[in-house]
């Protein structure tokens, strides 16, 4: 053989070798640098997603470890068997099971996020070909409670909704303070702490629940809010999904109506107008207007409550008169009613970091017709949402300070550091310091002996304004009989602490906000308030009693005679009578009972709510 | 004037020592990567993060003590046992499927032995046979009449070794077989004729062998389209990718890389290439690369300079063979070629790898000692013409 041809092949396998060798290099190149190559940088990592913490720290959703079951169907000698006695452990029809251990892959899942108990069998049964990985399963402790802000995360713990959705990439360590050990073989997400309150949230949620079922309401929301920093402590819906089983409910039970609808506010905006009033034309006061049971303003006829007679200001907020107001705002231009209104958060996002926020809708005074001014006053023509409104009346609790609502109190790493920690956002002031003084002593008028009575709470003052609005339907007009009832009030009222807005879609037809929502409220702050440290202003310390206690004796189904007694021995009758009776009580005043209701003798209905008004 | 008498083939030079450089200098990255790409898994497994880097250093060690001895023998006592050779290589590979004997992981039944001291007997085989068709392809043709018969020998060898390994399987190693048998044909000078005519019978039996096991017509179509089923059979090559995408030009630094650690489905064998490319980025995988071309380079000049026939391609033969089954795995973690088992040669973690593959660089280093003789010869030689 020549050497020749030996040559010229070792140089033509040259050729072919170092041409491999190009390619290979252009290869590297592409590889290291092309930018269409769509990596998945972290895809698969494991993220150990943060938790999400309630004010004090309680864990509202937690990562807790599950195993999960995978094959490797080529290392199984005998599916069938394996299926066999698989099937009725992890509950996957033998069939399937058979069928998946028996194809051409060397992976393939059986079940996933089996629970301890029976991992723990499967692991002990010692079959060759089945292995058991760790996984990261999303629990909820609390179940439904707060459901509607925190969301959900999927099976590939991807954040769907709520808070789980909004900081997905915070709690999956995509973003955020959390370190990730560089040689660990997961990604760990920071923490985000809410703002909100256990005990609020859990007591907001119960009270909407139980009034839109007993008054067949077809949902509810509730609000609290801190006044002086703006932390939602609360923002409760009704109805609550599971996000454990989040598969399980309707999207329309999912949506967080208290942030995402907004709604036509009704009364409750004739506080804002008032204090555009109060601002632009104090003397207002001592006008008094003439309420004739209804009013034609501009070619319409807009009805009232009631045939109120003559009015102060004071009195149309106290009485939700709807002429009165009307007439009140004739003088005031549509600019500062509009001006008003902004400043109050209407019309834009409260920013609150929730997903899906509605910014409401407040038009421009370009695109209002002759009625919109009047329209405006008595809360028609625009709609909101729950946490403006609640900001919105937060601002005049704190002094005409408007603090933007917000649920995040810090978003933190494992060891405690914070990557973002709260702070109370304010907008500045919106209304003057003595405005607001005032239309909170308006709507003191309305819980003392106006719309809202059932608002009333026991040991605390209250103040807040009713709201029953029709709901408009979307192509214009209302909807006859269709209803929102809603309650904003202001809780103590020497020192407001906390705001809480309470609304019902679709009450029963003849239900107002003062019937169905003021009670609510009331619920709610008397339970809160204690609870956040309020001391209880409005009672004095029960006088040490003289002599042996008075009781009350009283019929069966009848209401006892409480007049005369003190304090301490009204609530031990009213205790006693509760043990045989479903009631209720709430106690007004200081010193000795000089009226209740129901009067003394009358028949004590079903969960009657008894009110002793003390007096010194 | 016979040539043989002037020229004198036994006196030996020097080995080549930039072929020794090269070949230490890829071996030394193995060890630093065996570590770097094995911690993680070894602390998890092992308890131990330098379990797999003390064994390497042991192999590294056992291979150059092999290295050594083996270029100091001369190559052509080789060229006498071939036949034991290849009666060895068929025993052990008949051996490895018997079970009981063979060792299996991972579904592959590759072993012999167990524990540290496994060995997988294909690494040796395939030196056995490029020794064996260096010998067949340099005889003196006797009678170029029956070519066809004397192909047809080497060609049923080749592919009775080719489906054993197949039924390991090993589809790599028996792919790196049979592409040094081919190049190992082609330079001793067959026509190409006789070349194309075995291509053209095999492409059948190719087809059979890729289609009927499940796994690795899914490879193939993962292959084709990685992101068809990326969590499935297109996760490997797209984890792979992703290291490259990582590392960038300069990589995110030794023992920093994080595809290592879950993603990578052999870090420290089969896919060490992507270790390197994300930890040392295109400098790393450029340099590696470039050591490669600079091994063939010298591979194929000691070819030229081989005073033999036989040296000529029992040298091309073995530079081949790591050359190709470098690329072969480049290939692989690269995207280039189906995902199959190959590890890189003198890199990857692996101890029958890394003595077979010294082995088969001392005797080339053996080869490379004759060389200037020659040169020398062919002066001397041509001042005797004139």
């Amino acid at each position: 053989m020549n050497l020749s041809i030996f040559t010229r092949r070792v140089v033509f396998t040259g050729v072919l070798v170092f041409g491999a060798a190009l390619f290979l290099a252009y290869r590297l190149l592409t590889l290291h640098f092309s930018d269409s190559i769509y990596v998945p940088s972290d895809a698969d990592r494991e993220v150990h997603r943060g938790a999400i913490l309630d004010r004090e720290g309680g864990l509202l959703a937690v990562s807790v470890e599950r195993r999960s079951l995978f094959a490797n169907p080529s290392e199984i000698p005998d599916p069938d068997a394996v299926a066999g006695a698989l099937a009725p452990l992890i509950g996957v029809p033998r069939s399937t099971l058979a069928e998946r251990m028996k194809r051409e892959k060397r992976f393939v899942w059986l079940r996933r996020k089996l629970d301890d108990d029976t991992a723990d069998r499967v692991s002990a049964m010692r079959v060759k070909g089945l292995y058991l990985r760790a996984e990261r399963h999303r629990v909820y402790p609390h179940g439904t409670l707060a459901s509607n802000i925190i969301g959900f995360a999927g099976l590939d713990n991807k954040g769907l909704e709520g808070i789980e959705y909004k900081y997905d990439d915070v709690l999956s360590g995509a973003r955020g303070p959390a370190r990730t050990p560089p040689d660990a073989d997961y990604i760990e997400g920071a923490s985000v702490r809410l703002t909100i309150d256990r005990v609020a949230q859990y007591t907001a949620e119960r009270e909407i629940e139980r009034a839109v079922r007993e008054t067949g309401a077809r949902q509810g929301a509730a609000v609290v809010m801190e006044v002086k920093t703006g932390r939602l402590l609360a923002v409760a819906k009704y109805p609550l999904v599971d996000p454990n089983s989040y598969w399980e409910h309707s999207p329309e039970d999912m949506k967080n109506f208290a942030v995402v609808d907004s709604f036509e506010p009704g009364s409750t905006l004739k506080v804002i107008a008032a204090a555009a009033l109060l601002e632009a034309h104090p003397d207002v006061l001592r006008q008094k207007f003439r309420c004739e049971g209804k009013i034609e303003v501009a070619d319409a006829t807009i009805k009232c409550t009631a045939v109120h007679g003559d009015l102060t200001l004071d009195e149309i907020i106290k009485h939700s008169c709807n002429a009165g107001m009307i007439q009140a705002v004739r003088r005031l231009k549509r600019e500062e009613l509009y001006s008003m209104l902004r400043r109050f958060g209407f019309g834009r996002e409260t920013g609150v970091e929730m997903p899906g926020e509605s910014a409401g809708l407040l038009r421009g005074v370009g695109e209002w017709s002759g009625l919109s001014r009047y329209s405006l006053s008595i809360g028609q023509e625009i709609s909101v949402t729950s946490i403006q409104m609640a900001a919105a009346f937060g601002a005049i609790a704190n002094g005409g300070v408007y603090m933007a609502p917000s649920i995040i109190e810090s978003i933190e790493a494992d060891d405690g550091s914070a990557a973002r920690r709260f702070s109370p956002k304010s907008r500045g002031r919106v209304i003057r310091k003595d405005i607001a003084a005032r239309l909170l002593d308006m709507m003191k008028g309305v819980v003392e002996g106006g719309t809202a009575t059932r608002a009333r709470l026991a040991y605390y003052e209250a103040v807040g304004k009713t709201g029953t609005a029709q709901k408009s339907m979307p192509r214009g007009g209302y909807h006859p009989g269709k209803y929102m009832a809603s309650f904003v009030g202001i809780a103590p009222l020497d020192d407001p602490d906390v705001c809480i807005l309470v609304l019902l879609d679709e009450p029963p037809e003849s239900a107002s906000g003062g019937a169905v929502a003021a009670p609510v409220f009331a619920r709610i702050a008397e339970r809160i308030l204690p609870c956040r440290g309020v001391s209880k202003r409005h009672v004095n310390a029960p006088a040490p009693l003289k002599g042996a206690p008075r009781e009350v004796v009283a019929r069966r189904g009848q209401t006892p005679d409480f007049r005369g007694l003190r304090l301490g021995e009204a609530v031990r009758a009213l205790a006693g009578l509760r043990r045989d009776f479903p009631i209720e009580y709430s106690l007004v005043g200081r010193g000795v009972v000089r009226r209740q209701s129901p009067e003394p003798g009358s028949p004590l209905g079903h969960r009657r709510k008894i009110i002793l008004y003390f007096e010194e | 004037m016979d040539l043989k008498s002037v020229i004198d083939t036994r006196r030996r030079g020097e080995p080549d020592m930039a072929l020794f450089v090269i070949v230490l200098l890829l071996a030394a990255i193995g060890v630093a990567m065996s570590y770097s790409a094995s911690a993680v898994v070894a602390a998890r497994s092992f308890d131990d993060p330098f379990h797999f880097l003390k064994r390497q250093a042991v192999w590294f060690a056992a291979g150059f003590a092999l290295l050594f001895m083996v270029q100091r023998f001369d190559y052509r006592n080789y060229a006498r046992h071939t036949k034991i050779m290849l009666l060895v290589s068929l025993v052990l590979l008949v051996l490895v499927l018997i079970p009981g004997i063979g060792h299996s992981v991972k579904g592959s039944t590759r072993w012999l032995g167990g524990g540290t001291l496994a060995f997988q007997p294909s690494e040796f085989v395939k030196i056995f046979v490029v020794i064996y068709l260096a010998k067949v392809f340099s005889s003196e043709p006797e009678g170029r009449g029956n070519q066809v018969v004397q192909l047809l020998v080497p060609v049923l060898v080749v592919a009775l070794i080719f489906i054993l390994a197949m039924m390991q399987p090993d589809f790599g190693t028996a792919i790196d077989i049979l592409l040094v048998a081919v190049f190992v044909l082609f330079v001793s000078g067959f026509p190409f004729f006789y070349i194309a005519a075995l291509f053209v019978v095999s492409i059948p039996m190719f087809y059979l062998l890729v289609y009927q096991v499940g796994y690795r017509k899914d490879r193939m179509l993962a292959f084709l389209d990685p992101w068809r089923d990326p969590y499935g059979t297109g996760y490997h090559v797209i984890q792979s990718i992703a290291a490259f995408r990582r590392g960038g030009f300069f990589g995110v630094g030794l023992g920093y890389g994080t595809q290592k650690i879950k993603r990578l489905p052999e870090p420290h064998t089969d896919f060490v290439f992507s270790v390197i490319a994300e930890e040392a980025g295109l400098l790393g995988t450029v340099l590696v690369l470039g050591l490669f071309c600079a091994l063939f380079y010298k591979g194929m000049r000691i070819a030229q300079g081989a005073p033999d026939e036989f040296g000529r391609l029992l040298a091309m033969g073995l530079t081949l063979l790591v050359v190709l089954q470098a690329f072969l795995n480049f290939g692989v973690v690269t995207g280039s070629l189906p995902t199959t088992g190959i590890p890189l040669p003198f890199i990857s973690y692996g101890g029958s790898s890394l003595l077979s593959s010294l082995a088969a660089m001392g005797i080339l280093l053996n080869i490379s000692r004759y060389r200037e003789v020659v040169q020398e010869g062919l002066k001397l030689s041509e001042e005797v013409w004139r």
